[in-house]
């Protein structure tokens, strides 16, 4: 009897954390704020991923030279701590953005989407076709050693409530020309 | 590749984690069988953007091209492109047309040609039927592309929505290495259409700019079908694609402006231009014609 609930425990936490990662395949769809602009259009090459405390994923795409492109994050709102995410050129792997330098700018508003200050967004305009890295830190530092054993977890057993769920939408739309 | 992979502690447990794994059939020529002996004790790195844990490339789609190359206002040519009923057997095949058939859809949409874009998307639900994948056309999507596309103004943007939703619905299914082939066909179509509406090569042209700029998404391309390279499917591809990509790793690079600068409040990237010669045109262009026609009509020896 004992081992039936054993399994029925395992069993659910897998389907928990299949279920979840289904989930997330569309996130960025459902949960990330696009730009207010109409002409800005939805860009296939938005993506979401599950991330683990403290993990770092790449998303590399290419902008195309002629368009304005946005970047919009969103994450699980149980994670309390924000994302960290950096934008760097593909070939000499120079940091174009990265939003805990850009907090410095930013008021904290408590009323705000955007946790503890950090700016959830880039917006840009591409001079050149240049092939992007969507840099992204999930919050937090990675798990303790040994404290999943504490909860009666092996090593290569992930907690499920420490996997949540990150949105990177992208949008793009013509550069506008400026004068006349 | 790495896989997800899962302790094996009970037959019950190795039911559900072969479920979860959602390992996809690539046709019975090219299928490994799963069994136990298979499951690999690993780090499950199943986080990141990428299902098998990691980087995730990402490859822009024919409609976001066609939409720019539109602008250049280059004339549509006629018989650039197959409208002919199509029945591939292999997966790896039917999987670049389906992709050839999404950049097809994409350009003729963008030129408002309606009745080769109706063609086309009936090509591309039998090829979806063919490769297994014939979920991702819904009855409202077929419907909602049926009834529009006599109106130019929507006609792109039905376009460019079923091909995200097919996306989605492909990503969701873990589809991941079907997608890639699927870009690869795709990447390959929009490549072979661009080099058929140059006439003349022009150093200074904006639509050789364009196709040399192809090479940043060549890249991706071949990140993508990397991830998969345990796959002989892939692996072919892979192999099958080598004459483009020597071309377009052998393009030069220069650096025309600053990696960032602004201008008023707009954040302005810049950065390198690729060059490309009228001899890397003209070597680019033979060799996506003949990869393109390989796979498109693979029964006629060519």
């Amino acid at each position: 009897m004992r081992n039936l609930i054993g399994i029925l425990i395992i069993l659910s936490a897998m389907l928990t954390s299949s279920l979840h990662a289904q989930e997330c395949k569309n996130f960025h769809k459902k949960r990330c704020y696009g730009s207010d602009d109409p002409y800005m259009k939805y860009n296939t090459q938005s993506k979401s991923g599950m991330f683990i405390l403290g993990h770092t994923s790449d998303l590399v795409f290419v902008g195309h030279a002629g368009q304005d492109y946005r970047i919009s994050l969103c994450q699980d709102k149980h994670v309390e701590e924000p994302v960290k995410f950096q934008v760097l050129d593909s070939r000499s792997k120079d940091v174009l953005y990265d939003n805990e330098s850009d907090a410095l700018d930013v008021p904290i508003d408590e009323d705000s989407e955007e946790e503890a200050g950090l700016p959830m967004f880039f917006e840009f305009s591409c001079e050149v076709t240049k092939k992007i890295i969507i840099r992204i830190t999930a919050p937090g530092p990675p798990p303790e050693e040994g404290k999943d054993k504490e909860k009666g977890r092996k090593n290569d057993e992930v907690d499920p409530e420490s996997l949540f769920c990150i949105g990177v939408l992208l949008e793009n739309m013509p550069t506008s020309k400026l004068g006349f | 590749m790495k896989r997800p992979c899962i302790r094996l502690i009970l037959p019950s447990v190795v039911a559900l984690t072969l479920i979860s794994c959602g390992g996809e059939n690539t046709g019975t020529t090219e299928t490994t069988a799963v069994d136990s002996t298979m499951i690999v004790e690993d780090k499950p790195e199943v986080w990141g953007f990428d299902a098998t844990g990691g980087n995730s490339y990402q490859v822009p789609s024919p409609n976001e091209l066609f939409a720019i190359i539109k602008e250049s206002k280059l004339g549509y040519q006629e018989d650039l492109i197959s409208m002919a009923p199509v029945n591939y057997t292999s997966s790896k095949i039917q999987a670049l047309n389906f992709g050839r058939l999404t950049a097809d859809i994409a350009y003729t949409a963008s030129y408002e040609k309606f009745q080769e874009s109706i063609t086309n998307f009936d090509n591309l639900r039998k090829v979806g039927d063919d490769l297994g994948i014939s979920y991702v056309f819904d009855e409202i999507m077929v419907g909602r592309v049926k009834s529009n596309m006599d109106n130019a103004d929507s006609l792109e943007v039905i376009s460019s929505s079923s091909y995200q939703r097919i996306i989605s619905q492909l990503e969701e299914g873990e589809k991941g290495s079907t997608l890639a082939i699927i870009a690869a066909g795709g990447f390959i179509e929009s490549i072979y259409i661009l080099t058929s509406m140059v006439e003349t090569y022009g150093e200074a042209s904006p639509m050789i700019q364009r196709i040399a700029d192809q090479k940043l998404v060549m890249e991706n391309v071949l990140d993508y079908l990397n991830i998969f390279n345990e796959e002989p499917r892939i692996q072919e591809v892979q192999q099958e694609l080598q004459s483009i990509t020597d071309i377009y790793s052998m393009l030069a690079e220069e650096s025309i402006s600053e990696q960032k600068s602004e201008k008023g409040a707009r954040t302005i990237l810049g950065g390198n231009r690729i060059i490309m010669t009228s001899d890397e045109f003209n070597d680019l262009k033979a060799a996506t014609l003949e990869y393109r026609n390989s796979f498109t009509n693979p029964n006629s020896g060519q």
